[in-house]
């Protein structure tokens, strides 16, 4: 098992896999705000902010297919929402449009994160005054969930090999001691971790480099990127 | 030559008060190399925690003539670098860069030391060109020396090893020790590789139960098989003329 499927795509050469990664973050955030608070949907607005995230597929060369299927994680949410308006008192428009913008937002943070690396994403949360523990928390989560991935793939060959061709939906009382091991050997190991960290002087706050290069480039891409958005949520066609 | 670490009467338990080193006394040369063997479970890892005051036992620990107390705490983790036997618990930064920066940052070096000790410290272990690398990409004998890298850039004047060779291919475990055999700080070897001692170090001692049993120069210590076998230890393979 391999855990390279969340860096794909995140170091090609292109334009858009060059620009800092606040600028990116900057644009990506003010996109999803400015559609969340779109309350009338004309025209331009239906298909500039398509347009918009077209635009940015194609600078960054990104696979069509291989985002869409990013955006399918809304999908869980979306029959959520659905399920809960029809209980209520919206209607269809309203409905279509709520799902509308959520699957634009997400589009537009996948085209973010499919295009920057995770560590240089941390770095412009870092950078943008993010409260460091949450920095960290994510920071820890990236480093450490593909050696948990690894532990889990470990421990589910183990039960495979001695199961005998028994499912594991049949045995899923036995799961949860499963679970606990995985429970303890992380906390064990996150013991280890702070022994690591301690032994190489570590205390608090966690030390900080600044790492990033926000340059005309970048300058130029959040002024095209602000001004288009403007145009779409509030020009006039 | 001066002692560059000695290690006086060490007694420590763990919170479920199992005793893990009783009376424990250690003594290593600037310069020497020092393998420390045992069966499992014997507190070679736990001795090595005291080591840089990870771990604070009953006892006195001195290093480079500092004892250590809570004053010196700073400068002894500074002069004792530990390698962890498991790679993936001390690379903890989300790049290879950071990870090896991690250490001089907390010294408080300036941006551009810390990017001066991450170069040479990935040079010396051949990884040059890693910075951008994520530890999750890389293979256990690379993770291992970016480890270890992390580790020779907070250039400490005695370098603690646990395991070092536990899961090296043979090409690797070789490497590793005419890389050790390369270097000029006093090396503290736990394993069970005993023909990696032999290969490696000048003096063995054996700890069982948290004890120090025996202290001796290699090879000789390897020519007592049975003091060997009442501690779980064998001849290394290269002794026994198979």
């Amino acid at each position: 098992m391999t855990h390279q499927w969340h860096d794909a795509y995140r170091h090609e050469r292109t334009p858009a896999h060059h620009l800092d990664p606040r600028s990116k973050l900057f644009a990506g955030l003010a996109f999803v705000g400015v559609v969340l608070f779109t309350d009338r949907w004309g025209m331009l607005q239906r298909v500039g902010y398509p347009a918009l995230l077209l635009a940015a597929l194609l600078l960054a060369r990104l696979p069509l297919a291989t985002v869409a299927k990013r955006t399918l994680t809304v999908l869980p949410f979306a029959f959520l929402m659905l399920f809960s308006a029809a209980l209520s008192h919206l209607s269809l428009q309203h409905i279509l449009q709520a799902l509308a913008k959520s699957l634009l937002s997400v589009i537009a943070m996948a085209l973010v994160s499919m295009t920057t690396p995770f560590p240089d994403l941390l770095r412009a949360l870092e950078q943008c005054r993010t409260p460091r523990i949450l920095v960290m928390f994510l920071a820890f989560l990236y480093r450490y969930a593909a050696v948990l991935g690894k532990e889990t793939v470990r421990v589910e060959r183990g039960w495979s090999s001695r199961s005998f061709g028994r499912f594991w939906w049949r045995e899923w009382s036995r799961l949860g001691h499963v679970l606990a091991a995985l429970l303890i050997r992380s906390y064990e190991r996150a013991e280890r971790v702070y022994a690591a960290m301690q032994s190489r002087g570590f205390s608090s706050p966690m030390p900080a480099m600044h790492l990033l290069h926000f340059g005309v480039g970048d300058l130029a891409f959040v002024a095209v990127s602000s001004g288009l958005l403007f145009f779409v949520r509030w020009g006039k066609f | 030559m001066n002692l560059a670490l000695d290690v006086r009467h060490l007694s420590y338990r763990y919170p479920d008060g199992t005793a893990a080193l009783r009376n424990v006394s250690l003594q290593a040369r600037e310069g020497e190399r020092v393998a420390v063997i045992g069966p499992n479970g014997a507190g070679k890892s736990t001795l090595f925690f005291h080591l840089n005051g990870t771990f604070r036992g009953e006892g006195e620990i001195v290093v480079n003539e500092l004892v250590l107390t809570d004053k010196t705490l700073h400068d002894i983790r500074r002069a004792v670098g530990l390698v962890f036997q498991d790679p993936n618990d001390q690379i903890f930064m989300p790049t290879v860069f950071e990870d090896v920066a991690f250490g001089p940052m907390n010294l408080g070096c300036s941006e551009l030391e810390v990017r001066d000790r991450v170069v040479r410290a990935l040079a010396q272990v051949e990884m040059q060109g890693s910075e951008a690398l994520v530890p999750h990409h890389l293979s256990l004998g690379q993770r291992k020396k970016i480890a270890l890298a992390g580790v020779l850039a907070l250039d400490p004047s005695i370098l603690a090893f646990d395991e070092p060779s536990s899961g090296l291919d043979p090409h690797s475990r070789r490497a590793l020790i005419e890389f050790l055999k390369s270097m000029r700080q006093t090396i503290l070897v736990a394993t069970h590789d005993l023909d990696l001692v032999l290969d490696l170090c000048q003096r063995a001692v054996i700890i069982d139960k948290g004890e120090i049993v025996y202290e001796g120069h290699v090879p000789q210590i390897f020519e007592q098989e049975a003091l060997l076998k009442s501690h779980g230890l064998e001849k290394p393979l290269r002794m026994q003329g198979l």
